[in-house]
C-alpha cells in the first residue's frame, strides 16, 4: 500500500511542482500508478471512465446550475436586490458591511460559486462603500468572506463535485448546506456588528437618509425573483417534488424568465452566457475525468480496502481523524487553490472515512467550510485575489494599495469560519436535522 | 468558439423540455419521461465540445502554487510544460474514445433505456470534444514556443470565474 500511496504522492508532488493542470495531474497519476502496479494494461478505462462520466445523468446538474448562475449575473437582479438589502440593513452598527453579507448570502443562493458572488458583489458594493468612507481593509475582508458563501449555501458546483465523487446524495447535500450557510452569514455579521461596536471610525454609520418604512417594504419587490429562485431549487428538492437535475432545470427557466422580464436578453448576452457556461463546464468535467479515473484505478488496485483496514489499525476515533483532516486542510488551503484540493485529496481520504462510517454528508459541509477557508486565507486566497481585482478595476481606485489589506480584513471573518467548522463538527445535527425533515424526490 | 457556444447553448432548450416534462409529469399531464436519458446524451458533446476554448482562455484549473516563486523564464517554461502534458492526455483520451464508438458502431452498441439509441453517435462527439482539446493544447504548445523564442509571454490570461 505504502508503495502505491508513495507513486500518487510522488507524482502529485511533480505536478504540483511543474504546475500542470489539475485534469491532467490526475489522469496522469492514475497512469503512473496503473502501469506500475496492475498487470493488464489500463487503457481500457481510458476510453470507459471518460464515457461514463459524460453520459452520466447526475453530471447534467452541473452545467445546468452553471447556466442559471450565468444567466442571472447578467439578468440585473442583483443591483437590485444590493439597494434593497440596503435599505433594510443600513441601519445596523456596520450598516453596508451587514449589506455586503447578506447580499452575498442571496448571490450565493442562486449562483454557486464563490469568485462569481464576491466578484459581482464586490463590484456593486465597492463604490458605495468609499462613498461613505468605510474602512477599506474591513470592506474587503466582508466581501471576501462573504463571497465564500458561494460554495456552502446551494446550489454550490463545489458541493456537486464532492457529492459525484464521494456517491453522495446532492439533493441531501444542498439541504445540508442551508443552516450552515445561514449561521456562518450570521458570524460574519456578528463579526460586523462587535467591530462596529468597538470602533465606529470603521464603519461609519450611512447620513440618515429619507427611507420610510413604506419604502422598505415597497422595495421587498425588488427580492421577489430571487425568493422565487430560491424555492424553485431548494424548495422543490426539500418538498421531494423535484430531484436535484429537474430543479436546477426550473432554476434556468426562472432566471430566463427573469432576464427576459427585466430586457436583458438579447444576442450578445446569450452569446457571453453561453460560453462562460461550456467553458467551466467542460472545466468541470475534464477534472472530474481526471478524479475519476484515479479513483477507479485505486480502487481496482484494492487501495480504498488497504487504506480502511490501516485507518481502523490506527484506532483513531471518528473525531481524531475529522480533526487531523482539518489541520492538513488548513495547511493545505492555504497553499493551493480550493478545488484541486478537494479533487486531488478525495480520492485517498474517502476510503478512510468510510471506513470510520463518517456521515459522507455531513462531511461534505465540513469539507466545504475547509474549502471556504482556503479561498480567504493567505498566501493563496482566491477570493483574496480576485477582489484585488475588483478593487483595482474599480474607477476611483488607487495604485500601490497591496494585498496586505485584504489578508488583513479577511482575519476576523478567518476566526468566524473556525467557530462555525468547530460547531458543525461539534453538532453534526446543524447539518444532518432539516436533511433528516426532508421529502426526497426518487 | 463556435463549438463552445453550441456547447452551451444546448442546455438551455434542454432545461426548457425538463422543466415542461417533470411538470407536466407532476400535474398529471402528458410527459415524454426520457429527459434523463436525453440529458445524458447532451452532455456527451456539450461537457467535451468547450475544452479546447477553455484551454485556450486559461479556464482549466492549473495547480499553480509554485509558479509566484519561480523565475519569470522557468515559468515560461513551465506553461508549455502544461501545454504538453494536456496534449500528452487529451491524445490519449482522444484515441480511446475514438476507438470505443468505432467498437460500438461494429457491435450496433445500444444504450440500455427506453429510447436504446446506438451509441455511436454520442461517444463520437465526446471524442471530436477530446480531438479538438487535444488540438488545442498542441497549437499552444507550437504558438507558445515560438512567443518564448521571441521573448514573449506564453499564457494567455486565466479565467477563474466558475470556483
Amino acid at each position: 500500500m505504502f508503495a502505491i500511496v508513495s507513486v500518487i504522492v510522488v507524482t502529485l508532488l511533480v505536478a504540483f511542482a511543474l504546475g500542470l493542470y489539475v485534469a491532467v495531474a490526475l489522469g496522469i497519476t492514475a497512469m503512473s500508478v496503473g502501469t506500475a502496479f496492475i498487470d493488464t494494461p489500463i487503457w481500457g478505462f481510458y476510453a470507459h471512465i471518460p464515457w461514463i462520466v459524460n453520459s452520466n445523468i447526475a453530471i447534467a446538474v452541473v452545467p445546468l446550475f452553471l447556466l442559471m448562475g450565468d444567466i442571472l449575473l447578467r439578468s440585473g437582479v442583483t443591483e437590485a436586490m444590493y439597494e434593497t438589502l440596503a435599505k433594510w440593513l443600513n441601519r445596523l452598527p456596520g450598516g453596508l458591511l451587514h449589506t455586503n453579507i447578506g447580499a452575498c448570502g442571496l448571490f450565493a443562493a442562486i449562483s454557486g460559486s464563490s469568485v462569481a458572488t464576491a466578484t459581482t458583489i464586490g463590484a456593486v458594493s465597492l463604490p458605495s462603500m468609499r462613498r461613505h468612507r468605510y474602512d477599506e481593509r474591513l470592506a474587503l475582508g466582508s466581501l471576501a468572506a462573504g463571497g465564500t458563501l458561494g460554495i456552502l449555501i446551494p446550489p454550490s458546483i463545489v458541493l456537486i463535485v464532492y457529492g459525484l465523487l464521494a456517491e453522495t446524495s446532492i439533493g441531501q447535500l444542498y439541504i445540508a448546506g442551508v443552516i450552515p450557510g445561514l449561521l456562518m452569514m450570521l458570524c460574519f455579521m456578528g463579526v460586523i456588528f462587535v467591530f462596529a461596536k468597538l470602533r465606529p471610525e470603521l464603519a461609519p454609520q450611512p447620513e440618515a437618509e429619507a427611507i420610510t418604512w413604506r419604502d422598505r417594504f415597497a422595495s421587498l419587490v425588488a427580492l421577489l425573483p430571487v425568493f422565487a429562485l430560491i424555492f424553485l431549487v431548494l424548495g422543490t428538492i426539500y418538498l421531494g417534488v423535484a430531484t436535484a437535475i429537474e430543479a436546477a432545470a426550473f432554476g434556468v427557466c426562472g432566471s430566463f424568465l427573469f432576464a427576459l422580464v427585466n430586457g436583458r436578453v438579447n444576442l450578445k448576452m446569450l452569446k457571453e452566457t453561453f460560453l462562460s457556461t461550456a467553458s467551466s463546464t467542460a472545466m468541470v468535467i475534464f477534472i472530474l475525468i481526471g478524479a475519476f479515473l484515479l479513483q477507479n484505478v485505486l480502487a481496482l488496485l484494492g487501495l480504498p480496502l488497504m487504506m480502511s483496514r490501516w485507518v481502523i489499525g490506527l484506532g483513531l476515533s471518528q473525531l481524531e481523524l475529522i480533526l487531523l483532516l482539518c489541520v492538513l486542510y488548513v495547511i493545505l488551503g492555504m497553499m493551493m487553490e480550493s478545488f484541486a484540493m478537494m479533487v486531488t485529496t478525495l480520492p485517498i481520504i474517502l476510503p478512510m472515512l468510510i471506513a470510520l462510517d463518517v456521515d459522507l454528508v455531513w462531511f461534505g459541509i465540513v469539507m466545504v467550510i475547509l474549502l471556504e477557508l482556503s479561498l480567504i486565507t493567505p498566501p493563496v486566497g482566491m477570493n483574496l485575489f480576485v477582489l484585488q481585482g475588483v478593487r483595482m478595476r474599480s474607477a476611483d481606485a488607487k495604485p500601490g494599495r497591496g494585498l496586505l489589506d485584504i489578508y488583513v480584513g479577511a482575519l476576523p471573518f478567518v476566526i468566524a469560519m473556525l467557530i462555525l467548522l468547530a460547531l458543525v463538527i461539534a453538532f453534526p445535527a446543524l447539518a444532518l436535522w432539516l436533511v433528516g425533515t426532508a421529502d426526497f424526490a426518487a | 468558439m463556435r463549438m463552445a457556444i453550441v456547447a452551451g447553448a444546448v442546455f438551455l432548450p434542454l432545461a426548457f423540455y425538463m422543466t415542461f416534462d417533470a411538470l407536466s409529469r407532476r400535474l398529471g399531464g402528458p410527459f415524454t419521461g426520457v429527459s434523463d436519458e436525453i440529458a445524458g446524451q447532451i452532455l456527451a458533446f456539450g461537457g467535451t465540445w468547450a475544452m479546447a476554448y477553455a484551454l485556450a482562455r486559461g479556464a482549466h484549473v492549473r495547480i499553480d502554487v509554485l509558479m509566484p516563486v519561480y523565475p519569470v523564464r522557468l515559468r515560461e517554461v513551465l506553461h508549455l510544460v502544461a501545454f504538453a502534458t494536456a496534449t500528452l492526455l487529451g491524445v490519449v483520451l482522444a484515441i480511446n474514445a475514438w476507438h470505443l464508438s468505432y467498437e460500438s458502431y461494429l457491435l450496433d452498441a445500444r444504450a440500455y433505456s427506453m429510447l436504446g439509441q446506438p451509441l455511436v453517435y454520442a461517444q463520437s462527439a465526446t471524442a471530436v470534444g477530446f480531438t479538438m482539446l487535444t488540438l488545442q493544447a498542441v497549437a499552444m504548445l507550437v504558438a507558445g514556443g515560438f512567443r518564448l523564442a521571441a521573448g514573449a509571454a506564453v499564457m494567455p490570461s486565466a479565467d477563474r470565474s466558475h470556483l
